[in-house]
């Protein structure tokens, strides 16, 4: 059939196109003027400004309410002497993941967050003037439990300070799923909504009791804060005290794109045309990368942009019965886990979230951890011993089902040797760490 | 823990003995920081107002293009006069979230006042208070309430602008009654076409050509501005432009439990820890909370309003006064058509000064050709020899 071919073709030239893109410099999620062209420089400054404010904000959206994060004078009095910021935040100098090749009116492709590890290097302080460099890395085809086919793409980004000393890096694992139903564009046609969807859901609906259970899960939440947790006091087996966040709303999808907006460019190079005559100059022209526009099936507009998560009416252009939340996201509220848990004293060295399934509007989540080992470690090139403890985690909806999962190591602090000594010791970033390693517990 | 006063036992609300309650609650309040209004932007940084760039499909090159600010009257790179409410919206409901009302509140009016430029990072900062609290007029044959707020805005500590903003509280059965007999509009094929063609005409902006006071004349049109359908992304850059701290659901509740008002049973998960205001936006629960669908932030409009102004005045020109009387709400999908047309023209002596003033009626209605907004603006525009000075008063207050 002629569908299907031109379905196989438009594949088939994604495929290619992205295979040729592995090793090179990105120009996905670049600041608002940067070139697009490739022409720009390899690092390039992100508009991510790292004031108390924007940090206390951004802790806010990932549920951290740590003075630590919030609270100057607290964070003078904390073993590193000013405010820090919770890594993740870098997620809003670079977007870790990488969709691949564009073309006008897109590829018949649905995009999903896989997953995405984090490497810390040092804390992340007011001031501080983030530079990045984004690589795509790994194209791979696994086995689908589905039967169908899903692409991998896996990035690095590395995030530097002003003095292009490494802080962080991350490895983000971008799911690709080629839709049928989308024929050779991004957007299917109309008539093709809801015909092949990836789960079968409604909103879910909460007992008194079940509400309950989270509202006790909330205020329940316990936080170490300033009382170190000795590497010596803790045991394999040793349970984090969880972290629950209520049913996902509309709010949510709010509170990433609160920060995220206007630190990337447009599609072009310019301003993100993102509503109103720009936006539909764009989206009539095929522009819009990722998403693209599709005709709304109540409205009947057709230059509708690609609201698939947050979309009622939408979110069935990407096979999903519901809005579903951002797996950029989850991937960053464990760190609350983390520092609930190891004070303020730890330092969150590797951390990874591997998305499991959405988490639809109105699913609740709730992060558990459990200490899987411990262990002294070097950095490469240093001789200074790193007290690790490793940790599994792993989150659950309200059903019970797996959403997440992910790994971390903590540095923690030993009555003999005091605070982890930061920065973690490095003359240069290290190498890229490649997915079957990266995503094993054994790399922790 | 739970609320016991959101659970509703099927009886009609006593509606005149609650708007008497939040009439007096309120009037507590009077004369007080209205503290209820969340912050939005602090510095006027290019991320802030590329947000609200970005929001209002302002793609005018005195804001977008610092090359062109700088060869420009004003030697360099500003905020659009709409940045203000980035900064605040002066929408203080009083005492509306202290305790549970069966009410909708609704900005119903703003007026603005600008002295100057914002410039580029610049330190902005806004200072609001509860003004009024009255009886506002029937609406449904039951009494509303008014709450005035007035705001004043500083850009670098020197007062910029000021701001009156009226939210007028709707007695409304929530759960039962909504605000509107609508729903998502769906368009006709030549309603489509119809918004394509205003899209596709709309003129660039009049940039460096000055618009001379001599050359306006009483009845000029302003070029028609089509703006929508509303989608969910033109809903949610508002929002961000709004600049607004936005906290995970965790967060959210421990806020909720200091205002009891605010709580509502999502309509789709019966959550009963939804903040009633965010639920006005989300298609899953906007009927629990009066709306039949999603309803944009209003002063988006007001913002909207003033672009079509900048726009047409060109980059010499000033925009003084926009008063914005906003008649219905601006739902989801959504669309809307807006034009102005000069109604006077006039001299302003200010401080010593001559400014070449020009009245323009502007207004906006929906796709059902109901009006959703109508106003006035007063615009300053330059006539040779005589450029615009600012700031316009040395004394500047709301």
């Amino acid at each position: 059939m002629m569908h299907d071919n031109q379905f196989d073709a438009a594949i088939g030239e994604f495929l290619d196109r992205t295979r040729a893109m592995v090793d090179r410099e990105s120009i996905e999620d670049l600041a608002p003027n940067m070139p697009v062209d490739g022409s720009g420089p390899a690092i390039t400054r992100s508009l991510l400004r790292l004031d108390a404010e924007t940090i206390r904000r951004y802790a806010a959206t990932i549920g951290d309410d740590n003075p630590l994060f919030s609270d100057p004078v607290y964070g003078k009095r904390s073993p590193y002497r000013s405010q820090i910021a919770p890594g993740p935040v870098l997620v809003h100098a670079r977007y870790p993941a990488e969709h691949g090749a564009s073309r006008p009116f897109g590829y018949p492709l649905a995009n999903f967050i896989g997953g995405v590890v984090w490497e810390f290097f040092d804390v992340i302080r007011p001031g501080m003037q983030i530079s990045t460099s984004k690589t795509l890395r790994e194209v791979l085809e696994p086995h689908s439990v589905r039967g169908t086919r899903i692409f991998l793409l896996v990035c690095e980004v590395t995030y530097y300070d002003a003095s292009k000393k490494p802080l962080a890096k991350a490895y983000g694992t971008l799911v690709q799923v080629p839709m049928k139903n989308m024929g050779a564009t991004r957007a299917m046609p109309i008539d093709a909504l809801g015909d092949t969807l990836l789960y079968d859901r409604q909103p879910y609906r909460y007992s008194t009791d079940e509400m309950a259970g989270i509202i006790a899960g909330i205020e329940g939440e316990q936080r170490r804060g300033a009382t170190p947790l000795y590497w010596e006091d803790v045991d394999v087996g040793d349970m984090l005290p969880a972290i629950h966040q209520p049913p996902y709303a509309l709010p949510d999808a709010l509170s990433y794109q609160s920060l995220h907006h206007g630190l990337v460019g447009g599609y072009n190079g310019g301003l993100l045309a993102r509503s109103f005559t720009p936006a539909y100059r764009d989206h009539k022209a095929g522009v819009g990368f990722p998403d693209y526009s599709r005709v709304h099936p109540v409205t009947r507009w057709p230059y509708t942009p690609g609201d698939e998560h947050e979309d009622v009416h939408l979110c069935g252009y990407r096979g999903q019965p519901l809005p579903f939340d951002f797996g950029i996201q989850r991937a960053q509220i464990p760190q609350r886990l983390l520092g609930n848990w190891a004070g303020d004293h730890g330092f969150c060295r590797k951390m990874s979230m591997t998305m499991g399934r959405p988490l639809f509007h109105g699913d609740a989540l709730v992060v558990q951890g459990r200490v899987i080992g411990k262990k002294q470690a070097t950095e490469t090139g240093s001789n200074t011993p790193h007290h690790a403890a490793v940790v599994a985690m792993e989150g659950f909806n309200q059903r019970g089902e797996s959403v997440s999962r992910g790994f971390a190591t903590m540095y923690l602090p030993t009555r003999a040797g005091g605070t982890p000594v930061l920065p973690a010791a490095l003359s240069a970033a290290p190498g890229y760490v490649p997915y079957n390693v990266h995503r094993s517990h054994t790399w922790f | 823990m739970m609320n016991e006063a959101m659970i509703t036992d099927g009886k009609c609300p006593d509606f005149e003995a609650q708007m008497k309650d939040l009439l007096a609650a309120s009037r507590e309040r009077l004369g007080c920081a209205a503290e209820d209004i969340g912050r939005g932007a602090s510095i006027a940084d290019w991320t802030s107002i590329s947000r609200h760039l970005v929001a209002t499909g302002d793609d005018n090159p005195l804001y977008t293009d610092f090359q062109h600010a700088v060869e420009s009257w004003w030697c360099g790179p500003l905020a659009p006069p709409g940045f203000v409410l980035s900064i605040l919206v002066p929408e203080s409901v009083g005492a509306l979230y202290q305790r549970p009302f069966d009410a909708v509140e609704l900005l119903n009016r703003i007026d603005l006042w600008w002295n100057d430029h914002i410039r580029l990072g610049e330190r902005v900062e806004a200072h609001a208070v509860l003004a009024a609290v009255e009886q506002g007029p029937l609406v449904r044959d039951r009494a509303t309430v008014e709450l005035t707020t007035r705001a004043a805005y500083c850009a670098g500590s020197l007062p910029v602008a000021a701001a009156t903003g009226v939210v007028r509280v709707h007695p409304l059965w929530l759960g039962k009654e909504l605000i509107a007999d609508r729903t998502t509009h769906s368009y006709t094929s030549a309603e489509i076409a119809q918004i394509e063609a205003g899209l596709d005409a709309e003129p660039t902006a009049r940039g460096p050509e000055p618009r001379w006071h001599s050359s306006v004349s009483v009845g000029d049109r302003l070029p028609s501005m089509v703006r929508g359908p509303v989608t969910w992304s033109e809903m949610l850059a508002w929002m961000v432009a709004e600049g607004r701290c936005a906290p995970a659901g965790n967060l959210r509740y421990q806020q909720l439990l200091g205002q009891p008002g605010k709580l509502r049973a999502h309509g789709a998960t019966n959550w009963q820890f939804s903040e009633r205001d965010k639920a006005r936006e989300d298609a899953l629960s906007c009927a629990e909370v009066g709306f039949p669908a999603p309803g944009t932030h209003p002063a988006m409009i007001v913002a909207l309003a003033s672009q079509m102004l900048t726009r047409w005045i060109g980059d010499d020109a000033f925009l003084r006064h926009l008063s914005v009387s906003l008649d219905l709400p601006v739902f989801y999908g959504d669309t809307l058509f807006m034009g102005g047309r000069v109604d006077r023209k006039f001299i302003q002596v200010i401080d010593g000064r001559e400014y070449f003033a020009v009245s323009i009626e502007v207004w906006g209605h929906n796709q059902l050709e109901q009006r959703a907004f109508a106003g006035r603006a007063i615009v300053f525009l330059p006539e040779e020899g005589h450029p615009i000075q600012l700031p316009v008063q040395k004394e500047f207050r709301s």
